[in-house]
């Protein structure tokens, strides 16, 4: 379990100006676990992400049953709501391997 | 418990001593994920649940915090008819589910339980807060732990009035968000990368099974809910969302409504008087008339 605490929100127009910060392109992060790394690969149109992607699987156990995770990116990000419900991150190192990756769009 | 956790707090942001006081009580709210973890986990050996499966036919002490998840799962499946029932951890590992799914590391308890084993094999008394496993067994309480770690992590925020606590999904909203206006909550819809309904909400628990959510490891048809009657993957729904007052109400109904199928499943919540939204496995949608 890893706790993110985000201690309050930034007003909602400054929150779409965040997102419109992020430069188009791909970019690639690298997201570390207990066994082993994952990396992944964002992409970047106008400023949205249209897609995340596990590039490369380095972990012991299969990256298979984690797979089914990139649309989740796509689809928490591009939704005008504060929160989802039923998007779940059963892998830490895809998550903050897609983090790495925004770090270096903005 | 593989997921992770985001903790939002509104405003409190004016002077050092309200910034000072909210980060605390976000670390305390962050550390009950770990400690009910601790408590609960099917999957290490130390935890306080599996250390109860080494006690058959005997009344075990308990903490206040197993004994409250122990007794609200046994509700649970009692008043589901067994369709939802912790007693289910053997079948879970024989299913391919023995290991953490945030570790990979697997973590067999070895209790050979035979298939008789039900809900009403644990006896519980409430005076003493003690707990009986009359049989060999494993309990599961994967629906119940982290819904319970939500709301012990809602309380710490209380005082602060506006706040969001996210674990994976599983989600509990107070007050309002930075725009004063109640918390907007998406539903994921179950195979495309689209909301399914958004809902406002305040002072409230929402809670999603999805059999997108957790695949076994060793079978691909199969996923982490079943009907514990049949011990058949619970394939008629591929989504149950749960608004209730709490989250371990709401992520337990909904698997409870998971496992029983969406006839049977909205009418178990339309009489537990809680709000649902189903989707079927051919993504028919569902509604209880109840609009909390």
């Amino acid at each position: 379990m890893a706790a993110v605490a985000v201690d309050s929100a930034p007003p909602a127009a400054e929150k779409k100006l965040e997102s419109k910060q992020l430069k188009d392109g791909v970019y690639y992060g690298w997201g570390t676990s207990r066994h082993g790394d994952i990396q992944a690969s964002v992409e970047i149109e106008n400023g949205r992400i249209i897609g995340a992607y596990i590039s490369q699987c380095l972990t012991q156990y299969s990256c298979s049953w984690i797979s089914a995770l990139p649309p989740e990116v796509t689809a928490r990000q591009s939704a005008e709501v504060d929160y989802v419900s039923g998007a779940t991150q059963s892998s830490n190192a895809f998550y903050y391997a897609v983090m790495d990756a925004l770090k270096k769009a903005r | 418990m593989g997921t992770v956790v985001t903790i939002q707090v509104v405003g409190y942001a004016g002077t050092d001593a309200q910034r000072a006081a909210r980060a605390d009580a976000v670390a305390r709210a962050a550390s009950w994920f770990d400690s009910i973890e601790d408590c609960c986990s099917r999957f290490d050996a130390q935890s306080e649940l599996r250390q109860l499966s080494n006690h058959v036919g005997v009344a075990v002490q308990a903490s206040t915090t197993l004994y409250e998840a122990v007794r609200f799962a046994l509700a649970v499946a009692d008043e589901s008819g067994g369709a939802f029932d912790p007693t289910v951890g053997h079948r879970m590992e024989a299913r391919g589910f023995d290991r953490s799914h945030k570790t990979g590391e697997a973590a067999p308890s070895g209790v050979q339980s035979g298939d008789s084993i039900s809900w009403r094999d644990v006896r519980l008394d409430e005076r003493a807060q003690t707990i009986t496993l009359l049989k060999p067994m494993v309990l599961d309480l994967g629906a119940v732990a982290k819904g319970l770690a939500v709301d012990a992590a809602a309380r710490e925020l209380a005082p602060f009035e506006n706040f969001a606590v996210d674990a994976g999904g599983d989600l509990y909203l107070g007050g309002h968000n930075a725009d004063g206006a109640e918390w907007s909550v998406g539903i994921r819809h179950p195979r495309e990368q689209s909301m399914i309904e958004t809902l406002h909400v305040s002072n409230c628990a929402v809670c999603t099974s999805g059999d997108y959510e957790r695949k076994s490891p060793t079978d691909d048809r199969v996923h982490h809910i079943m009907d514990a009657r049949s011990g058949e993957t619970a394939a008629a729904l591929s989504s149950v969302t749960v608004v209730a007052q709490s989250a371990m109400v709401a992520d337990a109904l909904a698997t409870a409504a998971f496992a029983l199928g969406p006839h049977d499943g909205l009418e178990f919540l339309e009489r537990q008087g809680v709000r649902g939204l189903m989707v079927t496995a051919s993504l028919e949608r569902l509604e209880t008339a109840a609009r909390a």
